[in-house]
C-alpha cells in the first residue's frame, strides 16, 4: 500500500469527517470564550465572542482555586496510580490471559465486577475502614486506593490485549531458555504497550477528574485536588462560572497537548526492542 | 533470579505500605476543632471566617481549628454525611433543618445547648429574642436547643424600579390583587414579569413557601408539619392552585421550568426580567456583580391575600444556624464552645455583617454607614418582623418531602393538577415520616 | 510450555499484589455495602443498624419511581451500546484510514472526555436551554425547522434521549481510544492481503476490521454498559430532580438521594447492590453473546 492517489471520494470523506471532529472541539472553544467573558456575560449571549479579554479570571482560578499547588498534587496522585495500577494490573492480566488454572473465568468476573459499582455506594463502608486504619491525606494509602478502583477496568482491557499476542512467541522465548518473568518483562509488557497506554488514559481521567475520594479522604488544605480547587466556584446563590471556565482551561488544556504530543512518542518508546509481532 | 525478588518485594509494598501509613498517624496534643460552614473559598464571608479562626488559635495556642468549610452543596452535604456516618462529626457544621434534626438530637449527635446558653446569661442576650427557638426541638420529642441562629435569609420580591415605571406601575403591589395586577401591566408592556429559575426546585418552593405563609399562617405551616393537618386539606390544595394559577397569569419567564437560578438571576441583573423572588444573601452577590441596573434595584415583602388579613404581617425567614456535635470529649465540647462564643461577641458578628452583608439574629447589630442603600432597607426591614416562618418542610420529621413536594410543584407547573399534587405529597408523607 | 503455565507460584505471585490493593478498598466495601442493604440505617454512627431482611429489596420492587427508573436506565443502555460502540470504532478506523491531521482528530475526539463535569454541564444547558436564545432551538429556528423548538430537557418525551446523547458525546473517545489501540495490533499484512482479495469500504471493515478488533469490541461493550447502568453525574447535573415525572431518574440518583440525603441508608445500599447485581447478569450475558463469534487469531 504505496503512495496511491485519493479518489473525489475520499476527500469528501476526509471534509464530512473534519467538520464533524470541528463540532467536537467547539465545546473547549467555547469553554475559553466563556473563561474570557463575565458572568452577565456568558448568560446574555451564549456563543458571542468576548467583548474584551478578561485575563483577571485566570489571575483569579489561579489563586482561589489554587490550581498551582493543586496542579502538581494531581500529578502525583495520577502518576502514582497509573504506576500501581499498571504494573500490577499487567501481571494479574499476563496470568488472566495466559494461564491456566481452575476457576480462572471466575477470578476474571471478580475483577471485572468492580466496573459495576456505583462509587457512592462505597464511600461510607470506605470511610469506615480509613477511619479505622487512622489514615486521612495520606497519598501512599490514596493511590493505592484509586488504583483499586482503576483495576477492573486495567484488568479487562489488558487481558483483552494479552489474549491477542500470539502465543507461539511466549514459547519461542522459553525454548530459547527465557523464564517466565523474562517473558513477561521483555515481551508481554513492551507487546501490550498500546493496551496499557489506552488503559493509561482512562485511568489518568478518572483520578483527574474525581472529586469524592479527594473530599472525603483529603482535609489537609495543602494536599488537595484540582477537582476540589475547582469547586470554589459554587455558591448557595450564584456560580461564578468566568472563573470556573478559566480554571478548567488552565487545567484542561495542558493535558490535551500532553495526550496529543506524547502518546505516539511513549508507545514507540516503550514498545522498541520489543519481539514485533 | 534478581527479577523475582523484585517482583516480590513490589508485591510487598502495597502491604508494607497500608500498615507504614497506619503507623504514621499521630495526634498532636492540641484539641483539634473542625469548622465546617458553607463559606468558602473566594466570597467576603470565607475571608472574615479565616480572620477569625486564625486570630482566635493565636489567642489560644492549645486549641486548632480545621476549617472544613465547602461551598458547593452536594460536595458539602457528602462530605457532612460520611462524616456522620462514621462519628466523626464536625465540631460546628451547618445543615438545612430543624424537625428533622430530631433523630440526631435523640441519638447524641447534636449536643443539647440549654446549659451552656443558661450558664452565660450575656451571651445568651446577644441572640435576637426569639430566635433560640427555632432549633428548640421539644415539639419533635427531643428537648433541648440543638443549634444557634447565625444568619438569617429574610424572603421578599426583588424588582427592577424602572421596568416598573415603564409598564406604569407607580406602587408597590402590596395585596396579591395588586401584584396580579402588576403582572398584567408588564405583560401589556412587553416586560416579562417574574423571572424563575425552575429547574432548581427550590425556586418554585420558596414562591409557594410563601403563599401558603400568607394563606395558612404560621400556625397553619407548623400544623401541616406535625401532621395535624393534611395536604389534602382545601386550604392547602388552595395554595397549590394559586402557585399553579400564577403561570397561567404570565407571571414567570417563558421556558422557566428548564432555567437555573444562574439564569434567573442573570435575566433579573440584564433587565430581562421586572422581578425575582429571592432572599436576603442574594443582596450583596448582586451588587457584586456588573449589572448596570443595580441602582434600580430594591424589593418588597411578599404580598398579602386580602381575604386573609390576619397573616399580613406573617414573613418568610429562613433560618440557618451552626449544630455542635454532641459526641466529643469534655474538653473538645469545652474548646468548641469557646470557639463558638469567640465567632459570637458583637464585634465579630458586625465585623462579618461589615464585610458579607448578611442578616443575622443578633440584637444590636446595625448596617455599616457605608452599606449599599439596599442592604440598610433590608435591616430595617429586617427589624420590623414580629411574625416569621421558615419552609414548610423545616416543621416536618419527614426526609424525602423537600424533594417530593418541590419536583411535585415543578411537575404541577407543566401539567399535574394541585389536588393530583396534594395528594401525591400526603402519600409520600404518609409513606416516610418516622 | 505447558508447565510454565499451570506453575501455582507464577501464578499466584502475579495475583497477589493487585488481589490485595483490590480486596482492601474495593471488594470489602462492597461486602459492607451488601451487608448494609439488609439493614435499617440512618447513616449515623450512633444508631446501630436494625435488621430487616429483605424488607428494603421488597419495597423497592413495590416502588413505581424505582421501576420507572430500571426501565430508563434500560433504555439508556440499549440506545447507549448501539450508539456508542459503533460510533467511537467508527471514528478510530476514520482516522486511521484518513492518515492526515491524526493528531488533530484524536484531539478532537478526546477533549469531551477530560472536560470536568462543570464545563459538560455548562455547555450542554446552552446547547438544550428552553427558549429560542438556546442553540439548539436557535439552530432550529435557523434552518426553518421552527415546528421542533421545545424544552429539550423538561419535555418527558426527549429529555432521555437528550441525556443519553450527552453521555455518547463525553464517552465515544473512549472506544476511539481502544479501537486506535486495538488497530496497532492489526498486521498491516493481513490488511494487505485483503486489498490484494479486492476487499474494500464497507466488505473491508465487515470482514477484515471487525473480526481483528473482535477482543476490543466486546470489552467495548461491557464497558458502556457497565457504565450506563451506574450512571449519575450526567443525569444529576442536567437533570437533578430525575426530569419531569421521573422521566430522567435512574437507580443511582435514587440510591443517592436514599443514602446521602433522606438517611435512608439500607434502601440506599439495596439499590446499589441491584444496580451491580444487574450489571454482572448483563454482562456476563453479553459476553456469552458475543463469544459466539469467535476472534480471529493470526
Amino acid at each position: 500500500m504505496k503512495k496511491k492517489r485519493h479518489s473525489v471520494g475520499y476527500y469528501i470523506g476526509f471534509g464530512v469527517f473534519l467538520a464533524v471532529a470541528l463540532v467536537n472541539i467547539y465545546p473547549m472553544i467555547f469553554s475559553i470564550f466563556c473563561s474570557f467573558k463575565g458572568n452577565l456575560e456568558i448568560f446574555s449571549s451564549f456563543t458571542a465572542l468576548p467583548k474584551k479579554l478578561r485575563f483577571e479570571n485566570y489571575v483569579t482560578a489561579w489563586n482561589v482555586g489554587n490550581i498551582g499547588k493543586y496542579f502538581l498534587n494531581t500529578l502525583i496522585l495520577a502518576a502514582g496510580t497509573l504506576a500501581v495500577s499498571g504494573f500490577f494490573g499487567a501481571m494479574a492480566s499476563y496470568i488472566l490471559a495466559k494461564f491456566q488454572f481452575r476457576g480462572k473465568s471466575k477470578w476474571y468476573l471478580f475483577f471485572i465486577s468492580g466496573m459495576m459499582i456505583p462509587i457512592q455506594a462505597v464511600l461510607i463502608p470506605l470511610s469506615y475502614i480509613f477511619g479505622k486504619l487512622g489514615i486521612m491525606n495520606n497519598y501512599p494509602v490514596l493511590i493505592l486506593l484509586y488504583a483499586a478502583f482503576c483495576f477492573p477496568m486495567t484488568i479487562l482491557i489488558l487481558t483483552g490485549f494479552m489474549n491477542s499476542i500470539p502465543t507461539e512467541l511466549e514459547e519461542a522465548m522459553v525454548i530459547d531458555g527465557a523464564s517466565v518473568y523474562q517473558v513477561f518483562f521483555r515481551m508481554i509488557l513492551p507487546l501490550s504497550v498500546p493496551g496499557i497506554v489506552s488503559v493509561s488514559i482512562f485511568n489518568f481521567i478518572q483520578v483527574w477528574n474525581n472529586l469524592l475520594f479527594p473530599l472525603i479522604f483529603i482535609s489537609d488544605k495543602n494536599k488537595g485536588t484540582i477537582s476540589l480547587g475547582l469547586l470554589a466556584f459554587f455558591g448557595e446563590y450564584s456560580t461564578d462560572y468566568s472563573s470556573s471556565m478559566a480554571g478548567i482551561c488552565l487545567t484542561t488544556i495542558p493535558i490535551i497537548i500532553a495526550y496529543v504530543f506524547f502518546q505516539e512518542k511513549i508507545e514507540n518508546g516503550l514498545m522498541s526492542g520489543a519481539v514485533k509481532g | 533470579m534478581k527479577k523475582r525478588k523484585l517482583v516480590m518485594s513490589a508485591g510487598l509494598a502495597a502491604v508494607a505500605s497500608l500498615s507504614l501509613a497506619a503507623s504514621v498517624f499521630a495526634s498532636g496534643d492540641k484539641v483539634k476543632v473542625t469548622f465546617m460552614s458553607r463559606d468558602s473559598g473566594d466570597t467576603p464571608m470565607a475571608k472574615v471566617y479565616e480572620d477569625q479562626i486564625a486570630r482566635f488559635m493565636e489567642e489560644n495556642p492549645d486549641i486548632e481549628v480545621q476549617n472544613d468549610s465547602i461551598y458547593e452543596e452536594s460536595a458539602y452535604n457528602n462530605k457532612l454525611k460520611v462524616a456522620l456516618s462514621t462519628g466523626e462529626t464536625p465540631s460546628i457544621f451547618y445543615y438545612p433543618a430543624i424537625a428533622g434534626l430530631t433523630e440526631w438530637a435523640q441519638n447524641g449527635v447534636l449536643l443539647d445547648l440549654t446549659e451552656a446558653l443558661n450558664e452565660d446569661e450575656e451571651w445568651k442576650n446577644t441572640f435576637l429574642d426569639g430566635a433560640l427557638d427555632t432549633y428548640d426541638l421539644s415539639a419533635y420529642g427531643a428537648d433541648g436547643i440543638y443549634a444557634l441562629p447565625n444568619e438569617l435569609n429574610v424572603d421578599a420580591i426583588f424588582y427592577n424600579k424602572a421596568l416598573f415605571e415603564q409598564a406604569g406601575i407607580t406602587e408597590i403591589p402590596e395585596t396579591m390583587d395588586d401584584l396580579y395586577d402588576a403582572i398584567d401591566k408588564l405583560n401589556a408592556a412587553g416586560i416579562t414579569p417574574f423571572g424563575v429559575g425552575g429547574k432548581n426546585t427550590w425556586v418554585m418552593g420558596h414562591i409557594f413557601n410563601n403563599i401558603l405563609a400568607k394563606r395558612i399562617g404560621r400556625e397553619g405551616i407548623i400544623q401541616l408539619g406535625t401532621g395535624e393537618k393534611k395536604w389534602t386539606d382545601e386550604d392547602v390544595v388552595e395554595c397549590l392552585q394559586i402557585t399553579k394559577d400564577l403561570k397561567e397569569k404570565g407571571a414567570f419567564a417563558e421556558g422557566f421550568e428548564g432555567m437555573d437560578y444562574n439564569t434567573q438571576m442573570n435575566q433579573f441583573l440584564t433587565g430581562e426580567v421586572a422581578m425575582i423572588s429571592h432572599s436576603s444573601p442574594i443582596i450583596p452577590e448582586m451588587l457584586s456583580s456588573e449589572s448596570e441596573i443595580l441602582d434600580d434595584i430594591s424589593f418588597f415583602p411578599f404580598p398579602y391575600f386580602e381575604d386573609k388579613e390576619e397573616f399580613k404581617d406573617t414573613r418568610v425567614i429562613y433560618t440557618s444556624g451552626w449544630m455542635i456535635s454532641g459526641t466529643m470529649s469534655e474538653e473538645e465540647t469545652e474548646a468548641t464552645l469557646k470557639l463558638v462564643k469567640y465567632m459570637t461577641t458583637p464585634e465579630a458578628i458586625q465585623e462579618r455583617m461589615d464585610a458579607a452583608m448578611r442578616v443575622a439574629p443578633y440584637k444590636n447589630i446595625t448596617a455599616p454607614a457605608d452599606a449599599a442603600q439596599i442592604f440598610s432597607d433590608m435591616v430595617d426591614y429586617t427589624a420590623t418582623i414580629t411574625e416569621s416562618v421558615g419552609e414548610y418542610f423545616d416543621y416536618d420529621t419527614c426526609s424525602t418531602l423537600v424533594d417530593t413536594s418541590r419536583n411535585g410543584i415543578l411537575n404541577m407547573m407543566l401539567s399535574e393538577t394541585a389536588e393530583d399534587t396534594a395528594a401525591a405529597i400526603q402519600a409520600d408523607i404518609d409513606a416516610n415520616r418516622p | 510450555m505447558e508447565k510454565i503455565r499451570k506453575n501455582k507460584r507464577t501464578i499466584v505471585l502475579f495475583l497477589l499484589p493487585a488481589v490485595l490493593i483490590y480486596l482492601c478498598f474495593e471488594v470489602i466495601p462492597v461486602i459492607m455495602s451488601i451487608y448494609f442493604s439488609f439493614h435499617d440505617w440512618p447513616g449515623i454512627q450512633a444508631i446501630p443498624l436494625e435488621f430487616v431482611g429483605l424488607d428494603n429489596y421488597k419495597s423497592l420492587f413495590q416502588n413505581k419511581v424505582f421501576l420507572q427508573s430500571l426501565k430508563n436506565v434500560f433504555i439508556y443502555v440499549i440506545v447507549s451500546v448501539i450508539l456508542q460502540v459503533p460510533l467511537g470504532f467508527g471514528l478510530g478506523l476514520l482516522i486511521h484510514h484518513f492518515k492526515k491531521g491524526q493528531r488533530f482528530f484524536k484531539a478532537a475526539f478526546f477533549i469531551p472526555m477530560i472536560l470536568s463535569v462543570t464545563a459538560v454541564a455548562l455547555l450542554w444547558n446552552f446547547i438544550y436551554f428552553p427558549t429560542e436564545k438556546g442553540i439548539l432551538n436557535s439552530f432550529l429556528i435557523k434552518i426553518g425547522l421552527e415546528n421542533l423548538t421545545q424544552q429539550w430537557l423538561v419535555n418527558p418525551k426527549t429529555s432521555l434521549m437528550c441525556l443519553i446523547v450527552v453521555s455518547t458525546w463525553t464517552s465515544v473517545g473512549y472506544y476511539m481510544i481502544i479501537c486506535l489501540a486495538g488497530l496497532t495490533s492489526v498486521p498491516d499484512s493481513v490488511v494487505e492481503a485483503g486489498d490484494l482479495d479486492g476487499a474494500t469500504g464497507w466488505k473491508k471493515v465487515w470482514y477484515i476490521y471487525i473480526p481483528m478488533l473482535w477482543e476490543p469490541l466486546k470489552m467495548s461493550t461491557i464497558m458502556v454498559i457497565t457504565g450506563v447502568l451506574k450512571i449519575f453525574d450526567t443525569v444529576y447535573i442536567l437533570t437533578p430532580t430525575g426530569g419531569t415525572n421521573n422521566s430522567t431518574i435512574v437507580p443511582a440518583l435514587l440510591m443517592y438521594n436514599e443514602a446521602y440525603r433522606y438517611g435512608h441508608y439500607g434502601l440506599g445500599s439495596a439499590i446499589a447492590t441491584v444496580i451491580f447485581v444487574l450489571s454482572v447478569a448483563v454482562s456476563v450475558f453479553s459476553q456469552k453473546l458475543m463469544n459466539r463469534r469467535e476472534s480471529v487469531e493470526y
